[in-house]
């Protein structure tokens, strides 16, 4: 049985590239950020490209993305996140498109390292704590004091919220890759079932792929929904402090 | 049941991992490349988004949710003249059955004034008319019995000329006599 780890080796393509002492050689990984990217791009920039009153079926998909993006944010964080909107626009959908295109057979999930995922969790992180100082000083920091907690428990609540403040970008980057990584692990696996039992057996494990494949696809969208909407709450805290 | 389905699967394929050398994942030369890329197409995607597909897309939103509150205020007015006109042709209808009300009222009274009018010259006439007949017929009653008188008194002279040349005369002869003669003065009158 082939190793189920395999899929997510990341392989150079092309000559090894480096500037100063970093290696960024292109890489199959790199290959699917650019392949999304464009995908992304392309649809959304053709799309939109009419702007008609009464939209065609891409314009009216473009526009649906839009509006539960919008309302995600309009419910999480209120009308103050809207300068936000483009960044967890994009965040959606490079996650979404991520997930997505790593359901197609043979290609690379790039969401499905923890890297990438930690990579966006702490540059969201960063965004957000810095959001925050900006637009409250040091009264940002009331954030790990939570209102009506008797003074005799302050000291101990105090150590959990900044523990849980500080473990947000771990929790959401290994939400992210550890599904991506379990549920691409758990098809290939499924998947060799079928090739080792053959005609006799291999029926069972090919049925379990394609529920599978349906249950992976939920994960992907439900995935990217949960990044984005996990954001949306760290700007909520930032932007309006009402613990 | 499911988390412990994928929990075991990712306990057995981390094992499969740990014999061929762990997880792709951790393997830190991979990170720097797959980082710096990341920021180039993360950051290439949010210029798009944020330069060409969103205001494209808020613009056609909002095009079309200014179009359609146009159209709901249009839809409002409308509706404000229709009630308007409405009353206004209620209150039409009620004035001109009020109109039509008053036309039948004074018509019938000036029919009632006409009819009393003439009705009562009628009366005048009839009335008129009687007396002249009653006249007539009192004038005529009297004259004629002054005519009578008259015929009798004739009769009578007659008579007696006739009688006195003849004394026996039957009785029969007397009254035939009478009738003859006031026959003859009844045709004079006439």
């Amino acid at each position: 049985m082939a190793n189920p780890m395999n899929q997510f080796e990341v392989k150079t393509i092309g000559p090894k590239i480096e500037i100063g002492n970093f290696d960024i050689s292109f890489s199959n990984a790199s290959l699917f950020m650019v392949i999304t990217v464009a995908t992304i791009s392309l649809l959304f920039i053709f799309a939109t490209k009419k702007k008609s009153l009464v939209p065609s079926r891409l314009q009216l998909l473009a526009e649906m993305a839009y509006e539960f993006v919008a309302k995600m944010i309009s419910e999480t964080a209120g009308s103050k996140a809207r300068p936000y909107f483009p960044f967890i626009l994009t965040l959606f959908l490079f996650v979404l498109f991520c997930n997505m295109i790593g359901m197609i057979p043979y290609s690379f999930t790039v969401t499905s390292h923890i890297i990438v995922t930690f990579a966006l969790a702490i540059f969201i992180f960063i965004g957000v704590t810095i959001i925050g100082f900006v637009k409250h000083g040091f009264g940002y920091l009331k954030l790990f004091v939570p209102s009506g907690v008797p003074v005799v428990l302050l000291p101990i609540i105090v150590v959990i919220e900044v523990i849980s403040y500080l473990s947000r970008p771990v929790s959401l980057s290994v939400r992210l890759f550890a599904n991506m990584m379990a549920g691409h692990t758990m098809m290939k696996v499924f998947g060799g079932f079928v090739i080792s039992l053959g005609l006799v057996g291999g029926w069972l494990p090919l049925g379990f792929s394609v529920a599978l494949t349906g249950l992976e696809i939920l994960v992907a969208f439900l995935q990217a929904y949960v990044f984005a909407i996990l954001t949306c709450i760290y700007l909520n805290d930032a932007l309006n402090l009402h613990h | 049941m499911l988390r412990v389905l994928i929990f075991s699967i990712f306990a057995s394929s981390a094992a499969f991992a740990a014999e061929s050398g762990g997880m792709p994942q951790l393997d830190p030369n991979s990170w720097v490349p797959q980082i710096f890329w990341l920021i180039i197409t993360f950051g290439g995607l949010y210029i798009v988004i944020s330069k060409i597909v969103f205001p494209r897309l808020s613009e056609s939103i909002e095009q079309r949710n200014d179009y359609v509150s146009d159209l709901v205020d249009e839809a409002k007015t409308l509706a404000e003249q229709t009630e308007k006109l409405n009353n206004e042709y209620k209150e039409l209808i009620s004035n001109s059955k009020k109109e039509a009300q008053e036309i039948i009222t004074n018509g019938r009274k000036k029919l009632n004034a006409e009819f009393d009018k003439k009705k009562n010259e009628l009366d005048k006439n009839i009335s008129e008319l009687t007396e002249k007949a009653e006249k007539e017929i009192q004038s005529f009653k009297s004259n004629s019995i002054k005519d009578v008188q008259t015929i009798a008194s004739q009769v009578s002279g007659e008579l007696l000329k006739e009688l006195s040349l003849n004394d026996e005369i039957d009785q029969n002869i007397i009254i035939k006599k009478i009738e003859d003669i006031s026959k003859k003065k009844m045709g004079e009158l006439n």
